[in-house]
């Protein structure tokens, strides 16, 4: 298509990442000049959410398009300016020890399948037919959830970019403990009613739920737990089974998770219960990519303009000042770039931390007598935890039947052996596909200009948070004027029938 | 009319014949059965006075999507569709996501189209799912005189297809136009439109020109008419679903009075 993108913007984005695609729109809506562009023919690099065609050329290739490199010195010869080049670098530096499996037949004849369908119990599936319906899976590369009453939501609203997105309730917030999964009772009403929680329980985790709500700085209750664990406090005043569940489901902590620190995670999450249903999780429809690319619709809807499938093969500093970005052959000029950590050139990229990662695709539920939908299992473990997310066919990520299960903690081998099946044991849930990987964070190491801005990569946390955070800190460097997401003028009123006019009549004749 | 070249779907247009409604006698020649008009009830200024019309009549929302490549005509033609007026610098609204225009059908319906522009996101040829979510009808458009966009229009239909269907699964319903055939310097054949509409199912094409106003009004009743039909059988169109919308809790609550 149309190569002819004009040389000069107030800003240029470089990767479709959540936090990009976040300062993407709140830039433009102050009337900013913006190009975003992305090496993939997707949005969202390590954000993204793909079909299983995509997915399965994702893990393969480490993208789910095929690119071709373009001539590597092309760009120095663009501009008589005295100018440093700094080469980009790949995303996929990103992921290491990737290994994923099929462990289901390749086909089933015909002839072979009718006389089976009476005794199929999920053993029917094969790879042809699931990869039939390839389209059906959005699998999430970093599937992240929303606080009801975090941040995210908040600017969402505000942005008024929900209106692109729907939601889901988390509806089981589950544990693994004592060889079992439990569902955990969130609120006072769940504890209330709980059938399995006995009356002398109840009243304990009423009134830790209690302590817990009214807590505020001064609050003395927690005083002298001030240099204890969260779980210190919680055994002290409950039995270690609900003491468990709080730390791990409500707090999403672990043993060594400071008692103020916890006691305010958990808060978090108590305050964020109610607002859409008895859950404090939002799970958006069709995966968590749909978020960033609501965002870019709305930057698209206020002039910015989109570019994929382009590569930035370096970028131009004069002097200690970011210049422009060389592209397929052109310089293209901004007074800042927006960057993703995983592209920055190697002089400015290192190495984070690291957490292992697993997507499977299963045919049962975890927890089969939970709600249909979307499901939130912790799996602590004595030294480690992982976080387990469940989706099933409501959630528009999966055809109907199967189930995703996004694993994430580098206790997940444990994990996977404990809840899932190879085959063999009909009680688990039964593995059909799996993908591990280890997902690195890169982080900015050098000094950068300073109109350059880093955008960090998928972390490791559930919620959004933090990245919001840092899309309001660019955004403050590029526009230190402006409100973040300023609200809009209303609408103009829809026009009424009147553009009918009687002389559209003779438009057409 | 001079330019009209429907495809196989000539005929279905032609199978429904505009109610007529009782209307009084200098109104009716205002709307002569062999114009385009006529397909759609015109308001006039008796209607604030007639209080047959006023009564509430049953409401339906389509959301069209106009996709193809740059410079096409795509937000001309909203425009001449929306304002019924063409401007050469026109750019479209900046910060709204669509342009609104409410039809009245065979007077027993209103029907109400959010036009959904691409706005910056036409240099490549992957738009966001969220542009394309929940779309009923879209148009797909190509320039007579440019045919790289008419070789590309089949790129379009693909990333249609490969993002989105309707709730019951089939694909969207897709109508494809080559617009400013008020331009001399044509570089796309019939023939080669017809074989290749028929080929990759779009429900059918025509010329236009968002310019001179040809064919606008008679190509979207088509959609119309043919999203009305898949409406019929798909009763969960336009039906609340099950899913969570965000909405600031202070506008919930003072909605909820108000109720």
């Amino acid at each position: 298509m149309s190569d002819d993108l004009p040389s000069t913007y107030d800003v240029i984005i470089l990767g479709t990442g959540m936090v990009e695609s976040i300062v993407a729109a709140a830039v433009a809506r102050t009337g900013k000049k913006v190009l975003h562009l992305d090496p993939n023919t997707y949005y969202g690099q390590l954000w993204a959410t793909l079909s299983l065609d995509s997915f399965e050329l994702w893990a393969k290739t480490g993208t789910s398009n095929t690119k071709t490199l373009k001539g590597e010195d092309s760009f120095k010869s663009l501009s008589d300016k005295a100018l440093k080049y700094y080469e980009t670098q790949d995303e996929r530096d990103c992921i290491s020890d990737l290994t994923f499996n099929w462990n289901i037949v390749e086909d089933i004849p015909e002839s072979e399948e009718e006389p089976k369908e009476e005794n199929a119990s999920g053993n029917e599936y094969s790879i042809k037919k699931i990869r039939d319906v390839s389209r059906k899976f959005n699998i999430d590369l970093a599937p992240k959830l929303l606080f009801a009453k975090g941040p995210m939501v908040e600017i969402l609203i505000k942005s008024q970019v929900s209106k692109y997105v729907e939601f889901l309730n988390v509806n089981n917030i589950l544990i693994y403990i004592d060889d079992a999964i439990e569902r955990v009772p969130c609120s006072k009403s769940d504890v209330f009613s709980s059938k399995s929680v006995n009356v002398v329980d109840k009243r304990l985790l009423m009134k830790v739920l209690t302590s817990i709500q009214s807590y505020t700085e001064e609050s003395p209750f927690f005083q002298e737990y001030e240099n204890k664990t969260f779980l210190d406090y919680l055994k002290a005043n409950l039995p270690e089974k609900f003491a468990n569940f709080i730390l791990y489901s409500i707090a999403a902590g672990d043993q060594n998770t400071p008692c103020l620190e916890g006691v305010q995670k958990a808060k978090k999450f108590l305050s964020c219960l109610g607002y859409y249903g008895n859950s404090p999780f939002l799970w958006p429809l069709y995966g968590s990519s749909e978020l960033l690319q609501g965002f870019c619709r709305q930057c698209a809807v206020f002039s910015g303009i989109y570019c994929l499938n382009r590569e930035v093969e370096a970028i131009a500093v004069e002097g200690d000042k970011y210049y422009g970005c060389a592209s397929n052959g052109i310089l293209l000029q901004s007074e800042h770039l927006v960057v993703s950590n995983s592209l920055l050139p190697q002089q400015f990229r290192g190495t984070g931390p690291s957490v292992k990662r697993a997507v499977l695709i299963t045919d049962k539920s975890i927890f089969p007598e939970g709600k249909e939908g979307v499901s939130l299992l912790q799996y602590p473990t004595d030294d480690s935890a992982a976080t387990i997310l469940e989706l099933s066919g409501n959630t528009c990520s999966v055809p109907k039947g199967l189930f995703i299960v996004q694993i994430v903690g580098n206790c997940l081998e444990e994990a996977i052996k404990n809840l899932f099946s190879e085959g063999g044991d009909d009680s688990k849930p039964k593995i059909l596909y799996s993908l591990r990987f280890t997902l690195h964070q890169m982080e900015c190491t050098g000094k950068l200009p300073e109109n350059i801005h880093a955008c960090p990569g998928p972390d490791f946390a559930t919620d959004f948070d933090a990245e919001i955070r840092k899309a309001e800190e660019i955004f403050k460097k590029i526009c230190p004027e402006e409100e973040f997401f300023a609200p809009l003028p209303p609408e103009p009123e829809p026009p009424s029938d009147e553009p009918d006019s009687p002389e559209e009549a003779t438009n057409d004749a | 009319m001079l330019y009209n070249v429907w495809g196989s779907v000539g005929s279905a247009m032609s199978v429904r014949r505009p109610v007529r409604s009782p209307l009084p006698d200098d109104e009716r020649e205002n709307s002569d059965p062999e114009s385009d008009a006529h397909h759609y009830y015109i308001p006039t200024k008796y209607d604030m006075f007639d209080l047959r019309r006023s009564r509430i009549l049953p409401e339906k929302l389509f959301k069209v999507i106009i996709i193809g490549d740059p410079t096409v005509g795509k937000t001309s033609f909203i425009q001449r569709y929306v304002q019924n007026s063409f401007t050469k610098e026109y750019k479209g609204t900046v910060g709204v996501d669509f342009a609104l225009k409410v039809v009245h059908w065979y007077d027993s319906q209103v029907v109400k189209l959010q036009l959904w522009d691409i706005a910056g996101q036409e240099r490549f040829t992957w738009m966001t799912r969220v542009y394309y979510k929940d779309t009923h009808g879209c148009v797909i458009m190509f320039d007579l005189t440019n045919k790289n966009s008419f070789e590309n229009t089949l790129k379009w239909k693909k990333d249609l297809d490969g993002k989105c269907t309707l709730s019951d699964g089939s694909p969207v319903p897709c109508m494809l136009l080559a617009n400013k055939c008020d331009l001399q310097d044509r570089k796309v054949h019939q023939a080669d439109i017809e074989s290749f509409h028929k080929e990759n199912n779009f429900i059918g094409w025509t010329e236009t020109s968002a310019k001179e106003g040809l064919m606008v009004n008679d190509s979207m009743k088509f959609l119309i008419e043919v999203m009305m039909q898949h409406e019929g059988v798909n009763s969960t169109i336009n039906h609340k679903k099950s899913s969570l919308q965000l909405v600031n809790q202070e506008e919930k609550k003072r909605r909820n009075c108000i109720c």
